[in-house]
């Protein structure tokens, strides 16, 4: 049927383009070009810094990690470090404290204000908006720097308010009573945990007995139960935890004793066998009953790209933390890299888990002891909150709740419509159609966006450098003025975010995961 | 056609069914339906207690900002005396029309670009129910403001634990006045409503007449009222409100309502396409024209560009404009319309000579360069005479020239110089592309030409010797920087960030991975950390006598911090557009670079139009971020300048007043840029293709 | 079959996504000045195979040759293919925010480097062959179905290909629209264009086609003339095929 080719068509059989125009072979000039134009300018500044840096005679470094520097913070877990690490340590938890709490906080307020705009009631819609337009339209550090000025414009503590009370507010802070934890609180926490697995196997065994025999088990009433049990008993009980801490001590014998060879062993081994599995996934699903597809050029890239990421997985585990960089930076004898650190963890651990017994938590109302000061900042007396705190706080707490508020509105105004009117018809009251049918799927809509909203408010703690409160950046600033390693800081500055940014987002998108899986 | 009901196979309607009249309705229906609504009477009930609960915190939150506003131990005084401070700095007094010059310039320009881009019927209308409805809920607002103001004076009217009135006969005349107004509005309001109300429903009145409305009665008032003044540093007592800046904003309101007459003249004289051309470019060229040459004092010295200032830069800068416009331009030429391949031949052999041959010549590059550069020469010379088609030797000259560009990096010159081989290899590298016939290809030229200018002018205006004006007292500061910082930030940013989007979504996995990287590391990390970045590390990457001054690095890093929020929003736009359009651009012959950037980015920025103005307010409230590294923009001299003044006025402890008002000022921007979005968004129908 | 001479060479094309083999060997072709009409099951490769003669897609193994030019990487080839082969989709593809005379024009000027004038007078003489030149200065979205359809078919002509191919063109018209479209087909197809087009229009088959292909599975089952094609199909699958659309 088909005719013999004829000779004018198969003059170019099969003729190899040449390479400048050869399609394939452009596309990776032209990206291999950049990225070496790429590599080549980092190279070049990077370089220029280290020249720059030793110019000035401050040669980049990252001693100040390890040595002491003398400065005092606002607030903390320790508000002389003796080092720079533990300077950065402080700053990162209070970033990390203000985070948690803001998060927390915003989200229950801007929930209950989202809910309040769609409320037909005119004047608590109209509060709800007015809130909104204000907060989000005003920049956050106007605001921050407005609650600072309004807390210093509190009375100052007076003399004859010696003694404990139940609230203090004043221009030296925010004292509220606390439940400070005590010495026991590990083996409470450890108890708790148990608490939780034996919850989670409460809730399946009930949920087991619904499935099978059709009968109403009240699942969640009994994993209620369960943990509020585990709650009350561990209160009392929790000193028997202290076995764990034989358990500990033996971990750590163990880690420490281990041959550092071992563990490289181990993660090598583990590198090399990912980038098999990667490999043979990848060419399993390419390979048809008629023998394996023809491979693109993207393909062959991720092939190379991933058997040379296993191949350098390798090549570090094997050579490289023998002599661990980190313990170099640290100063600190190479035995912290030797066992990957594990053995100081267990250690740690088999000196909390010791027995110890009383309440794992103590109540207490804040205290002013010496005269016009708060006992501390982080003392067993209540809680106080310094001024640049509660601005910070109550700052990224308005203006991120004013966002989570839209969010919540425009999840529950996606949602209402259809569905609003189908629950109605099954005859559902207005309460529940809320609680049953809306919310749920709101909750689904909005977290997204949610998780975006909770690193913006992560982010803007930053700005608690403009009222001196103590967050990683305000102490990064404090070194590099000190020590001049303004590069040092700004890595570091860079990994914590960048590390924050990276667990806030997987956490968000795990629960998006089982939201969309519960869907089907 | 396909909405035509089902039903109405006759084809004729007899009589449209008005819809049936809404129930009658008068407070107390909207009391019930508003404020008590309800299936049971105990839903009634906990909506009742609401009611009061807010209403209550309502009048609490309004209670407390009158008394803040009005207390009279207030020192308002300390935002009318420092508006100039705050605005501009310490712009000298005498060269302050130019900045109403500027305000003008950018004035006119709106008012043309309202009739060219909206027409006649620009802003759309509003009726006169919604007017009025407006006035009154006005007049309530201003006499609430009033009325709740309490506690101050002893003789109250009402006084709950939650909230007090005080007795009319403590008012000072001020408040008694505004009082009236807001009398006179509502009064005004209702009765129009109670006269008209159905009528002025089907009535309206465009949008554009109340902004007229709304600036004729600011210049009544700024040349009407007069206020108390403290302490008379004029010798006066009692002073107009906006006393110096009456007259100014009075011309300024008429000339922008004449010009907006000037264009709608112009439209119908004028084809409209060629218009908006001229508007677009006008647009363009004002920014650099106010703040170079309108703004700039002392004013921009011409000497500076044309050499002989006091650094190597402005030495050659002209020279080397001209060489690189003229020798690049004729390179450009015929890169971008390639058809004498035996000009493309002696080209490719003397850039290969020269490529080849330089670095064997030039003492102190690292030792690999001339071999390398000898390799590249030599395959340049050889792919110049192979190549039997001209397009594909500009391919490779363009090539060439990128690798020529990055080697000389290590022969010592003048950084302006590496510099201008950069961008001449970059444009030298797209001409292909955009060349074509002779029309376009003047246009590649002319391109080139104003690319080489920009880099000239950025270092010659940007290097700290010439730019020491720009920190001193007499140029750049106040709302001026903060507006300056926020534009040229999002300007700068627009293309880097489209082009990250790009990268993005390429089908190239390592373009891909660069950008997806570089975009998730400026996002993670706080823009004050990168405003640091900018303030104390910057520096340290430059090069030896190098140095830009603190305001251009501030707008670099806001450029670089938001080109990546810009590239994820763009890249929400070129997710919408369907594969179909590439296919057809590839499909009619169109290479990638030019299918992308004349069908796929024009779309994909249309479609995100409202999240990149989102965008624009976020960088604009963003901007505030700069008085924590101390430059001296609004906020930081509201909270740091004004309160620390204690002569000739005593401003001192004002702190918490001008944060007040500054939260006000960002609020009215932010809130009406919002609206003013919205309202467009609306009536451009976004979304609906 | 045909002893024109031949335009688009096919010799065991294939082509596989992923895993999925959507091309088992294609062996075909066209001469110049034929029209062939490409059938078969949705899924059978049929737009794959067009797909591929203009290069949207990539075969990964066989040989295509249009007019003498081999589809290879080779850039020059694509860029040559890409000009001497129009191409029309089913969903048309125009370009939403340019006019409907810029949509024409486009090409023209950035590919064939015409001038504005001369590449618009084109347009307007081609927007007058497929009978809608008062709709020059409009959008795409103001203009229906049908129109638009004929507007993507003038904006493929104004590249003056040698090759036409359309990619199921009417099956995302409303039926009162389809006619406009196929008349102007026919039109094109009177006036010496080779075409390849893949439909469900039988009618147009018979009317206008030199030559029928019949794919299924990845592959050619059968091919021949219309008149034997739908009067006489050898094929068990082709006989099926046909008793289950007309």
């Amino acid at each position: 049927m088909v005719k013999p080719l004829e000779p004018q068509t198969t003059a170019s059989e099969h003729a190899k383009p040449p390479f400048w125009r050869n399609v394939t072979v452009l596309k990776w000039i032209a990206q291999i070009g950049f990225l070496t134009f790429f590599v080549w300018l980092f190279y070049i500044l990077i370089s220029q810094a280290v020249s720059n840096l030793e110019g000035t005679g401050i040669p980049f470094s990252w001693d100040f990690l390890a040595e002491p520097l003398g400065v005092l913070l606002g607030e903390g877990f320790n508000t002389s470090p003796g080092s720079g690490l533990e300077a950065l340590a402080v700053g990162m938890t209070n970033m990390l404290r203000i985070t948690a709490s803001g998060i927390v906080a915003a989200t229950i307020l801007g929930t209950i204000i989202g809910v309040a705009r769609l409320s037909s009631n005119w004047i608590v819609s109209q509060v709800a908006n007015a809130y909104i337009e204000f907060f989000r339209n005003i920049p956050l550090l106007v605001q921050i720097y407005f609650w600072q000025a309004l807390v210093l414009a509190l009375g100052e503590l007076s003399a004859d308010e010696e003694g404990a009370a139940w609230f203090f507010a004043t221009a030296k802070g925010i004292a509220i009573p606390w439940l400070t934890p005590q010495a026991g609180r590990w083996q409470y926490v450890g108890f708790l945990l148990l608490g939780a697995f034996a919850t989670r196997w409460v809730y399946k065994w009930r949920v087991r007995i619904l499935e099978e025999k059709g009968m109403e088990t009240h699942a969640a009433s009994w994993a209620l139960g369960t943990f509020a049990t585990f709650l009350i008993a561990g209160w009392l009980v929790h000193p028997v935890m202290g076995i764990f801490g034989w358990l500990w001590t033996v971990l750590a014998w163990i880690f420490g004793n281990i041959p550092v060879i071992v563990f490289q062993l181990i993660l090598a081994a583990l590198a090399a066998w990912l980038a098999y599995r990667f490999i043979k996934n990848f060419l399993d699903e390419r390979r048809t009953p008629a023998g394996l597809a023809k491979l693109t050029d993207d393909d062959y890239f991720r092939l190379t790209v991933a058997g040379l990421l296993g191949l350098s997985g390798v090549a570090f585990f094997l050579l490289g933390p023998g002599e661990s960089t980190v313990s170099q930076l640290l100063g600190r004898s190479a035995t912290f890299s030797m066992n990957w650190g594990l053995e100081p963890i267990f250690d740690f651990l088999a000196s909390k888990f010791d027995f110890s017994t009383g309440a794992p938590l103590e109540f207490s109302r804040p205290e002013v002891v010496v005269p016009t000061r708060f006992a501390q900042y982080s003392a067993e007396a209540g809680r106080a909150f310094t001024p640049a705190f509660v601005a910070v706080w109550v700052g990224v707490t308005l203006y991120t709740a004013a966002f989570i508020a839209e969010i919540v509105r425009a999840g529950i105004m996606a949602v209402h419509r259809g569905q609003n009117e189908a629950a109605s018809a099954v005859g559902l009251k207005r309460s529940q159609v809320l609680r049953l049918v809306v919310l749920p799927q709101a909750f689904r809509i909005v977290l997204p966006p949610l998780g975006s909203q909770y690193l913006n408010l992560a982010k803007n703690t930053s700005l608690g450098i403009a009222v001196a409160f103590a967050e990683i950046v305000q102490v990064g600033q404090t070194i590099y003025n000190q020590r001049g390693q303004t590069l040092a800081v700004f890595i570091i500055w860079m990994a914590f975010y960048a590390a924050v940014s990276l667990i806030l987002s997987g956490i968000v998108n795990y629960y998006n995961r089982k939201m969309q899986l519960v869907e089907r | 056609m396909t909405d035509q009901p089902q039903g109405l196979v006759h084809g004729v309607i007899e009589e449209l069914e008005l819809p049936p009249e809404p129930p009658p309705h008068g407070p107390k229906v909207w009391i019930q339906e508003n404020l008590l609504s309800g299936d049971t009477p105990l839903a009634r009930a906990f909506n009742g207690v609401l009611s009061f609960v807010f209403g209550l915190l309502a009048l609490n939150m309004l209670q407390f900002l009158t008394s803040y506003i009005f207390d009279p131990t207030r020192r308002w005084s300390a935002v009318t005396f420092n508006m100039k401070l705050m605005m501009v700095q310490a712009f000298p007094q005498a060269d302050l029309f130019r900045m109403w010059l500027s305000v003008g310039i950018f004035f006119v320009l709106v008012a043309m670009s309202i009739v060219v881009w909206g027409g006649g019927g620009a802003g759309g209308r509003l009726s006169w129910f919604s007017v009025a409805k407006l006035v009154r809920n006005v007049g309530v607002f201003f006499m609430l403001l009033t009325i709740m103001h309490g506690a101050s004076a002893a003789a109250k009217l009402v006084d709950l634990p939650l909230f007090s009135i005080d007795s009319p006969a403590d008012w000072s005349s001020g408040r008694l006045l505004i009082f009236l107004i807001g009398l006179a509005l509502f009064g005004a309001g209702f009765l129009f409503l109670r006269q008209y109300g159905p009528l002025a429903k089907e009535r309206s009145v465009p949008v554009l007449s109340l902004f007229v409305a709304g600036m004729v009665i600011i210049t009544v008032v700024i040349w009407v009222i007069e206020l108390p003044v403290p302490e008379g540093q004029f010798g006066e007592t009692i002073a107009p409100i906006a006393r110096t800046t009456t007259w100014p904003w009075t011309i300024l309101f008429i000339v922008a309502i004449a010009s907006y007459f000037l264009a709608r003249l112009l439209v119908q004289v004028l084809d409209v396409a060629r218009l908006k051309r001229v508007l677009v470019i006008l647009w363009v060229f004002s920014y650099p024209v106010i703040i170079m040459v309108i703004q700039r004092k002392p004013i921009l010295e011409w000497g500076d560009l044309l050499g002989g200032g006091p650094t190597p830069f402005q030495e050659s800068a002209l020279g080397l404009f001209i060489l690189f416009s003229v020798v690049g331009g004729a390179v450009i030429w015929w890169l971008a319309w390639s058809n004498n391949v035996m000009i493309g031949r002696g080209i490719a052999v003397a850039l290969g000579v020269a490529l080849g041959a330089t670095p064997w010549f030039v003492e102190s590059v690292p030792a690999w360069t001339p071999f390398l550069a000898g390799l590249a020469g030599i395959g340049l010379i050889a792919g110049g005479l192979l190549i039997p088609d001209g397009i594909e030797i500009a391919r490779v000259i363009g090539l060439a020239l990128g690798v020529m560009a990055l080697l000389v990096w290590f022969v010592p010159m003048l950084f302006i110089v590496r510099s201008l081989l950069i961008a001449f290899a970059m444009v030298a590298i797209a001409t292909p592309s955009f060349g074509g016939s002779p029309e376009t290809r003047t246009r590649v030229v002319g391109a080139w030409v104003i690319v080489a200018l920009l880099v000239v002018a950025t270092f010659v205006l940007g290097e700290a010797e010439t730019a020491l004006e720009f920190q001193s007292t007499t140029f750049l500061g106040g709302f001026n920087l903060s507006i300056l910082i926020a534009i040229s930030g999002l300007t700068l940013s627009f293309p880097l960030g489209a082009v990250l989007a790009l990268a993005r979504t390429s089908t190239m996995p390592i373009f891909r991975l660069i950008a997806t990287g570089y975009i998730e590391l400026v996002r993670s990390v706080p823009m004050i950390t990168w405003l640091f970045f900018g303030s104390v590390m910057l520096p340290v990457f430059l090069p030896e006598g190098i140095a830009f001054d603190e305001i251009v690095r501030v707008v670099a890093v806001v450029a670089i911090f938001n080109a990546a929020y810009v590239a994820e929003t763009v890249r929400g736009g070129l997710q919408s557009i369907g594969k179909g359009q590439y296919e057809a651009g590839s499909a009619m012959g169109l290479s990638t670079v030019q299918s992308t950037s004349l069908i796929i980015l024009p779309q994909a920025i249309r479609a995100v139009i409202p999240a990149l103005v989102g965008a624009i307010i976020v960088s604009f409230k963003d901007t505030s971020l700069v008085a924590i590294i101390g430059l001296a923009d609004v906020l930081f001299i509201a909270k740091s300048f004004v309160p620390s003044q204690s002569s000739p006025h005593n401003f001192l402890g004002t702190q918490p007043q001008m944060l007040f008002f500054i939260a006000l000022f960002y609020w009215v921007f932010t809130f009406s840029f919002s609206r003013l979005s919205m309202r467009y968004e609306k009536s451009i129908g976004l979304g609906e293709h | 079959m045909t002893d024109r001479k031949p335009m688009i060479v096919s010799e065991g094309v294939k082509k596989w996504f992923g895993d999925f083999q959507a091309l088992r060997g294609v062996t075909t072709t066209v001469g110049e000045r034929d029209v062939v009409v490409v059938i078969g099951p949705s899924g059978s490769g049929k737009s794959t195979f067009i797909r591929c003669i203009n290069r949207l897609e990539v075969h990964q193994e066989g040989r295509i040759v249009v007019d003498g030019i081999e589809l290879t990487n080779d850039l020059r080839n694509i860029d040559a293919i890409r000009r001497e082969v129009g191409m029309v989709f089913q969903s048309f593809n125009l370009f939403p925010h340019l006019t409907v005379l810029e949509n024409i024009t486009l090409a023209p000027i950035w590919v064939r480097k015409q001038t504005r004038t001369e590449s618009e007078e084109n347009g307007m003489q081609l927007l007058e062959r497929v009978g809608i030149p008062e709709q020059a200065e409009k959008f795409p979205g103001q203009l229906s179905g049908g129109q638009q359809q004929r507007v993507a078919i003038a904006r493929s002509l104004a590249m003056n290909p040698k090759v036409m191919l359309f990619d199921e063109p009417t099956s995302a018209l409303d039926p009162e629209m389809i006619k406009e479209v196929l008349d102007v087909m026919k039109e094109l197809a009177q006036s010496g264009m080779t075409m390849i087009v893949v439909t469900h229009e039988m009618g147009f088959a018979r009317e206008v086609a030199d030559r029928v292909l019949f794919f299924d599975y990845g592959t050619i089952v059968e091919e021949g003339t219309p008149e034997h094609f739908f009067t006489n199909p050898q094929h068990d699958r082709t006989k099926l095929f046909l008793s289950q659309i007309l």
